[in-house]
């Protein structure tokens, strides 16, 4: 557990002096959100209305970024051989980086939902529930999209590679995510909120556990 | 004349059945042969040239 | 073996395309719409085949290792994308008579367009990695990794889906129904599976080539030469 502690620790430094990086992702997810609404046009009843999907597809895209980024610095020095050499089991190293890239995304989303709140009046009355939801989110792209970005970290062609992998497979959690953050936002009448939530734990539950099983037989060889 | 075939196919007749389209069905079946012919061809030139390679 | 496979399905098919034009009498509901189902449900269960196998040979090829299992996991991967666009055509071409509409967010037509997108994705990943053991494995990983989620993108767009009506597909029972579907089922299958087979001969040099002559047997003359 110490081990898994101190990778933990590793991973949260990285991402700590890399803030600047942080930054600009943050600043390029504000962005891709503002732009959303040029797609629906000034209507505020409509923005309102997609503004749980907008906050999900801002997230999404700028997700590649900060996975990306945050296996950049594993391979520019081939650091992750070097890691590998320790003898810590790659399971704990594939957690450690899974939850600080989950912990990166959530507060990306959280940072986002003001944004949304200014410019789609995308208000909720329920800002805990939101905040569960968007960890729950993060989680869900953290763990595939951790796995493929250490792949797509040392093969041709990165950049494009890892949200063709990406993108397909996290559809169940965007369907979900989006539906339960509009829910939400707009109000739940049929109590339909917690159907989406359990589908998004169902999906980091099986992405946990399967890439976790998985990163350790991409990453010895 | 497909246009008309199209007509008729939206306004489906009284007892719900669907009329004509035999349009669409032509075009399933070609586009589907297209598509198996043209793979079977990729596949096949490719065998050859790595063939030719060894 | 590939090329008699190949024959057999298209004899299969060209029998079954037939009997479901111009035998088949026309459906009660569908009309003559319904010969599309002929070609379009084949297809479907041999997408769902050919990614199946493909993600059997992905846990061989992880389990047991060996060449074979990786260029058969490739060859299975590419039949299986252009089943699975071939579908999304054929869905849309039965879509537009039937509901008005070339694309309906219906569960089974959105999967196999997020299915198709995920098997470029994998065929992607093999293009961009050079080294031939890296390949295998994180292309096996991927297949694992897709073949897992095809089930619960059905499902969850299904539900996303669920206030919508949903559309009900002519049943098809008795017999005239069943032929041609059996005979396009098996030949779609025969045609397929003949092609993967020669698609992963031509994976297999490949591999063996950038292996490079290690792996060649050393020609029988060329020790008596050096002597």
């Amino acid at each position: 557990m110490n081990v898994f502690f101190a990778a933990l620790h590793k991973e949260l430094l990285l991402q700590w002096r890399t803030r600047a990086r942080v930054l600009s992702v943050v600043v390029f997810g504000a962005t891709a959100l503002l732009l959303m609404s040029f797609a629906i046009g000034p209507d505020a009843g409509s923005l309102r209305q997609y503004a749980g999907g907008f906050l999900w597809l801002a997230l999404l895209l700028s997700s590649t970024l900060t996975l990306e980024a945050s296996l950049e610095a594993e391979t520019e020095q081939q650091a992750l051989e070097g890691l590998l050499l320790l003898p810590v089991a790659p399971t704990i190293l594939f957690y450690s980086k899974a939850l600080a890239n989950t912990a990166q995304l959530a507060l990306l989303g959280t940072v986002l939902v003001p944004v949304a709140i200014v410019l789609y009046g995308a208000g909720t009355a329920r800002p805990l529930a939101l905040f569960g939801l968007i960890v729950l989110g993060a989680g869900g792209l953290a763990a595939p999209g951790t796995l493929y970005a250490t792949m797509t970290a040392r093969a041709r062609a990165k950049q494009t590679l890892l949200p063709l992998l990406l993108f397909p497979l996290v559809v169940p959690v965007l369907i979900a995510a989006t539906k339960a953050s509009s829910l939400l936002i707009l109000g739940d009448p049929m109590r339909q909120l917690s159907a989406w939530l359990t589908l998004l734990v169902a999906f980091c539950g099986i992405y946990w556990t399967l890439c976790g099983l998985m990163f350790g037989v991409i990453v010895e060889d | 004349m497909s246009a008309l075939l199209l007509l008729q196919v939206e306004a489906a007749s009284p007892d719900g059945v669907v009329q004509g389209g035999w349009d669409y069905v032509v075009a399933a079946y070609a586009i589907s042969a297209a598509v198996f012919f043209f793979y079977a061809v990729t596949v096949v030139v490719r065998l050859r040239r790595a063939k030719d390679v060894q | 073996m590939g090329f008699l496979l190949v024959a057999v399905g298209v004899v299969l098919l060209l029998s079954g395309s037939w009997y479901g034009l111009f035998v088949s009498p026309q459906e009660r509901y569908m009309g003559d719409v319904q010969r599309i189902m002929y070609v379009h449900v084949p297809t479907a269960w041999n997408a769902l085949l050919l990614f199946t196998f493909a993600m059997g040979c992905a846990l061989m090829s992880l389990w047991r290792g060996g060449w074979g299992w990786d260029a058969h996991h490739e060859a299975l991967l590419e039949g299986a994308a252009v089943l699975s666009a071939l579908l999304c055509v054929q869905g849309a071409i039965w879509a537009r008579p039937t509901w008005g509409v070339w694309w309906d967010w219906d569960p089974r037509l959105t999967t196999t367009a997020v299915m198709f997108l995920a098997l470029l994705g994998i065929l992607a990943l093999r293009s961009a990695v050079d080294d031939p053991e890296k390949r295998a494995t994180w292309s096996a990983v991927a297949t694992i990794i897709a073949f897992v989620d095809v089930p619960i993108v059905y499902f969850s767009v299904r539900w996303w889906n669920s206030l919508h009506q949903m559309q009900s597909s002519p049943e098809t029972v008795s017999a005239p129904f069943i032929v041609p579907l059996r005979l396009n089922a098996f030949g779609v299958l025969a045609l397929m599976g003949g092609l993967a087979l020669l698609r992963a001969r031509v994976a297999a040099r490949r591999t063996a080539r950038e292996l490079g002559p290690a792996l060649e047997p050393l020609p029988a003359g060329a020790l008596v030469e050096a002597r």
